[in-house]
């Protein structure tokens, strides 16, 4: 199957900016090296930061890194550049990629993790808007009770499903399945 | 899991993007997903909401050197797919010229002229344009290193002020040099080990830093070298969420570091 590089408008913000992933995904597309240096610049730290997290070595995490930002330079032109939010499907491939090689199984989603369809959610071209997202998630995730917090970690960096969870908890499945829909419930009003 | 006998629930949806459902779990989601556009929509939207969630991974910085290498990586695969078209045009190029080959006594002196100063000029342009290629590249260079070293900052901040960040002081072991050193370890924030004045190692050797939990064995929490002077501040990798630490030490380990201690033990501290 042809990897498809889809993404869809989310929620924009008010005076933003929708062309500037795109128009650097274009000239990365025609074969532009400095476009695709300045999308690193952008969001290298965020997917080596996410690979790290889950993988615990450099090594492997620097492996994820370069496979994902090489394989944007190879397929660029089949990146729907209209529709954006190039940093959201950099980190959904990094996490999704990382716990695919640290648990040694097939994609935890898709069979096909090119195939993935990421909606827009927020902007974060800039290390202001970074800074301003990574703020409002930390806020979000230390407002969530520990045991909480801990599922979502667990879940999020690690793959782990409510029962292995669970399992690795010690704690029953239904407490876990219920820590998460609480906790997933949380997140959505904090991040809307 | 459904809202109702059409469309699938957010909160399923949200758990279907983080990973968090059983096979049992998914199987109708994915079925249902394969045949409904609205949901199918939903879910991107969760995907997402759920990618922001990377954000609470501590912010690291990837090694220097990785873009050089991933760049390098680029010209390297962009030079294998130019050779092969140049090859191919240069047999009819060729055949071309041995085919005005009797042209050439007709070319002028003053054509020739001509041709050599529109050469020299096309390649004074192009060493111009290299070198404000090369001074932009730099520029980049400097822009990202310095929006990195100020998220690096933010990150220790934050890792400093955290009401549950463990302090923990490291003194050097009986029959060792070297300062007081320390950790700061938050399990959503990382771990910082520092010092002032470590003794040089040997070649071939890293230091290695253990996390010694209440119960188990000591887990690697990576390795680390001092600079020229002896100073340490490195943020190490993550470590595993859910490990009480009893006591942090330092050993001594062929380089790349070990899975399990093997050298001797040249700092420890224990957590209060």
């Amino acid at each position: 199957m042809c990897p498809t590089w889809r993404t869809e408008e989310g929620n924009s913000q008010p005076g933003e900016n929708p062309s500037l992933d795109s128009d650097l995904i274009n000239s990365v597309a025609h074969g532009d090296e400095a476009a695709l240096g300045e999308l690193y610049d952008r969001y290298a730290g965020l997917v080596y930061s996410v690979a790290l997290r889950v993988l615990r070595d450099t090594a492997a995490a620097e492996e994820i890194l370069q496979d994902i930002f090489f394989q944007l330079w190879q397929k660029a032109s089949q990146f729907d550049a209209s529709r954006g939010a190039m940093a959201s499907w950099l980190v959904v491939m990094a996490r999704n990629r990382s716990i695919s090689r640290l648990r040694r199984k097939s994609s935890i989603e898709e069979t096909n993790v090119e195939d993935i369809v990421v909606a827009k959610p927020y902007r974060i071209e800039n290390s202001l808007m970074q800074s301003e997202m990574l703020a409002k998630v930390r806020g979000a995730m230390d407002g969530l009770p520990a045991a909480q917090r801990n599922a979502v970690e667990l879940a999020y960096f690690e793959g782990l499903t409510h029962s292995e969870i669970a399992e690795r908890t010690g704690e029953p499945l239904g407490t876990i399945k219920t820590r998460l829909r609480s906790a997933v419930e949380t997140l959505r009003m904090k991040f809307a | 899991m459904m809202s109702n006998a059409d469309h699938i629930a957010d909160v399923a949806l949200d758990l279907l993007a983080l990973g968090a459902l059983d096979a049992e779990e998914l199987r109708p989601l994915q079925s249902h997903l394969a045949g409904c556009a609205d949901c199918t929509r939903r879910m991107a939207e969760a995907r997402g909401r759920m990618s922001l969630l990377a954000f609470a991974a501590p912010s690291e910085q990837p090694p220097a050197g990785a873009r050089a290498r991933l760049m390098e990586r680029v010209r390297v695969s962009t030079a294998a797919i130019a050779k092969t078209p140049a090859q191919d045009f240069a047999a009819p190029r060729t055949a071309m010229a041995e085919f005005r080959a009797p042209r050439k006594a007709t070319w002028s002196l003053g054509w020739a002229t001509l041709a050599l100063g529109l050469a020299a000029a096309a390649l004074l342009l192009w060493v111009n344009n290299t070198r404000l290629d090369r001074q932009l590249q730099s520029l980049q260079q400097s822009t990202a290193e310095l929006q990195q070293k100020q998220m690096q900052n933010q990150h220790l901040l934050e890792l400093f002020a955290a009401p549950d960040t463990i302090q923990v002081s490291l003194t050097p072991m009986p029959g060792h040099l070297g300062t007081p050193a320390g950790v700061q370890y938050n399990q959503r924030r990382g771990l910082l080990v520092y010092a002032g004045a470590m003794p040089p190692l040997p070649s071939g050797r890293t230091y290695e830093l253990w996390l010694i939990p209440t119960a188990g064995d000591p887990i690697n929490a990576g390795v680390f070298h001092p600079d020229a002077a002896g100073r340490v501040t490195v943020m190490m990798p993550p470590l595993p969420v859910g490990v009480a630490p009893k006591a942090f030490a330092v050993t001594i380990e062929p380089e790349g570091g070990m899975p399990k201690p093997t050298g001797a033990m040249v700092q420890m501290g224990a957590v209060s």
